[in-house]
């Protein structure tokens, strides 16, 4: 066991698999011998592998319900400060506060700065843009874009041993399976 | 050996008791509102029936579009309740029977019935040539015929199939359901048109029906949604649902939930900026007595109560949290008929009596009894639902 607060010399241990239920599989193996840090890399979405993997990462969705929030309220004020305060008009009589008639733009200005938010939050959250990742390194890695899958369990787990890494692996079946290093 | 899919036919006790609970409420309902025709609770005690006759119509044409929709879209994620859409669909024959009433006492429920009301209005008597009893009787027989063909005729198929085995069944349904939504949401704009809209004697609004087709929608799929909420803890329900099952359920329920209020608000915004007297009428009309609390009760319950819950999709994925939900939509749905309805009756006195709530406790007696007799006599799930293709991918 490590006891330093070194930096790990190796990222992790990735195995490479044929198929999405072969990874799928080799996720909860591992989520079941207790890791709980790892990160699957496949080439299309595998349904049911995100709960699998044991993220229970929600904060996109509240950034977006945030900001999704400021958008519809800074839309509202905005057209009551351009109809009610900047330029009031008497249309038809109506109230300078026309709430009915904001109510559309309110709508879209929401759901315009949550979907900016959804992205932008997405990409800062998981770090990007970056050029580069130590999985990189994996050989073969390039084939997660096309037709293999991989199940990568971190160094940066609490209870991270790499011979039991490798074991839990080991067992699910891959197609290979290294270490990589933390370049 | 019956396989666990054909047991579901016999298993759920709960149809019995609903039945149950359907006849007490049918007798305790009608013999209330039948008491208030005679004792002239109200003064047109059969504008409460148009009313609890509505509230039922729109849940059953709601259940054929739903059942339209999957039969046209093969999604799996309809599969496990579509029998029970099924059923719900084949309702339209008994409110095709309960319609009858309403043709026998027009007088009594529509202005444009009573010769003195029209004589009075230019535009009441333009509008003659299109709202007379011969033509209002023709056209919804015709509302009544499209609904019950297609209802049947796919039920029919839909059962055929799973007998056989044959999937050209598949694409007939398909071929049948497609035609069939269009053809849905045109009879069902014209039927509230007559039925609801024509109520009034100068409103119109050209989106009105569509507001009924949302909202029956919705009202159907809510009570999908409380049915899986129910049944899912038994087998074979709780092997074929799986989290992702109810969090599709729950997104179409939210997305309809916005349709709705999409299309109320669309109708809204227009009246109000166009602020003419004829079509201002409606929305001035249900700023008076209690119709204010209740239109404003029903944005906040009816829209913003669900939109919040639904935007999550820890609750859209657990059973247990989506059918108070589900419930609670199934049940706001009367209050806003309720809303659309009641107010066009221009009553001078009490805004909602006990007679009309008779009505609809009558009808929907009636209508859950039936319902239940249809579920009882079906095979709650299809075989289709098995067929390897189209299952796992696009659940």
């Amino acid at each position: 066991m490590h006891t330093s607060k070194q930096e790990p010399t190796i990222f992790g241990v990735i195995a490479e698999y044929s198929d999405g239920e072969a990874v799928l599989a080799a996720a909860q193996a591992a989520r079941d011998a207790g890791f709980k840090k790892m990160d699957a890399y496949t080439p299309y979405m595998v349904e049911g592998l995100v709960d699998a993997l044991g993220n229970k990462d929600d904060r996109v969705p509240r950034i977006v319900f945030i900001c999704g929030l400021i958008g519809a309220g800074l839309g509202f004020l905005m057209q009551y400060w351009i109809t009610g305060v900047d330029y009031p008009m008497n249309i038809g009589g109506r109230p300078n506060l026309s709430w009915p008639s904001y109510i559309p733009i309110t709508f879209e200005s929401g759901v315009l700065v949550a979907a900016f938010s959804a992205v932008v939050g997405m990409f800062g959250l998981n770090g990007l843009p970056r050029p580069h990742h130590p999985v990189f390194d994996a050989p073969g890695f390039d084939r997660a874009t096309r037709d293999k899958f991989f199940l990568c369990i971190e160094a940066e787990d609490e209870g991270f041993d790499a011979r039991l890494a490798k074991e839990v692996l080991l067992a699910t079946k891959p197609d290979s399976i290294q270490e990589v290093p933390n370049l | 050996m019956a396989s666990p899919i054909e047991e579901a036919r016999v298993k759920l006790s709960g149809i019995g008791t609903m039945q149950a609970i359907g006849v007490v409420a049918a007798i305790v309902g009608l013999g209330g509102f039948f008491f208030g025709v005679s004792s002239k609770a109200v003064e047109h005690p059969w504008q409460s029936y148009l009313y609890g006759f509505m509230v039922w119509t729109v849940l059953a044409f709601g259940c054929l579009s739903i059942s339209l929709l999957i039969h046209m879209t093969r999604g799996k994620w309809g599969y496990t309740f579509i029998r029970v859409m099924e059923a719900g669909s084949k309702t339209v024959l008994l409110m095709a029977v309960l319609f009858i009433p309403i043709l026998a006492f027009l007088k009594d429920i529509y202005p444009w019935a009573n010769p003195d009301l029209v004589a009075a209005s230019k535009t009441m008597q333009h509008r003659a040539a299109l709202l007379n009893l011969q033509w209002f009787a023709i056209r919804s027989a015709v509302y009544f015929a499209v609904w019950i063909v297609l209802a049947f005729v796919l039920s029919k198929w839909s059962k055929d199939e799973d007998r056989t085995g044959d999937v050209n069944y598949l694409i007939k349904r398909t071929n049948l359901a497609a035609p069939g939504a269009v053809l849905l949401v045109l009879t069902v704009n014209f039927a509230v048109t007559d039925w609801v809209m024509s109520l009034e004697q100068h409103w119109y609004s050209t989106i009105f029906g569509l507001i009924f087709v949302a909202g029956g929608a919705l009202m159907a799929l809510a009570l999908a949604a409380t049915y899986l909420g129910m049944v899912w803890k038994r087998e074979p329900f709780t092997s074929l649902l799986n989290p992702k099952n109810f969090h599709d359920i729950g997104n179409l329920l939210f997305t309809l939930v916005v349709f709705w209020a999409y299309l109320a608000f669309s109708q809204f915004l227009i009246t109000w900026s166009g602020n003419l007297p004829e079509e201002i009428i409606y929305y001035a009309n249900r700023k008076e007595g209690p119709w204010m609390p209740v239109g404003t009760g029903i944005i906040l319950l009816h829209f913003f109560l669900p939109f919040l819950l639904l935007l999550s999709a820890r609750l859209k994925r657990t059973p247990s949290m989506l059918l108070p939900v589900a419930i609670w939509i199934f049940l706001i749905r009367i209050a806003e008929v309720t809303w659309e309805v009641l107010p066009s009756f221009h009553r001078t006195g009490v805004q909602f009596s006990w007679v009309d709530a008779a009505a609809v406790i009558g009808i929907g007696g009636i209508w859950f009894a039936v319902f239940g007799q249809i579920l009882r006599s079906t095979q709650l799930l299809p075989r289709y639902l098995q067929q390897p293709s189209e299952v796992a991918e696009h659940a």
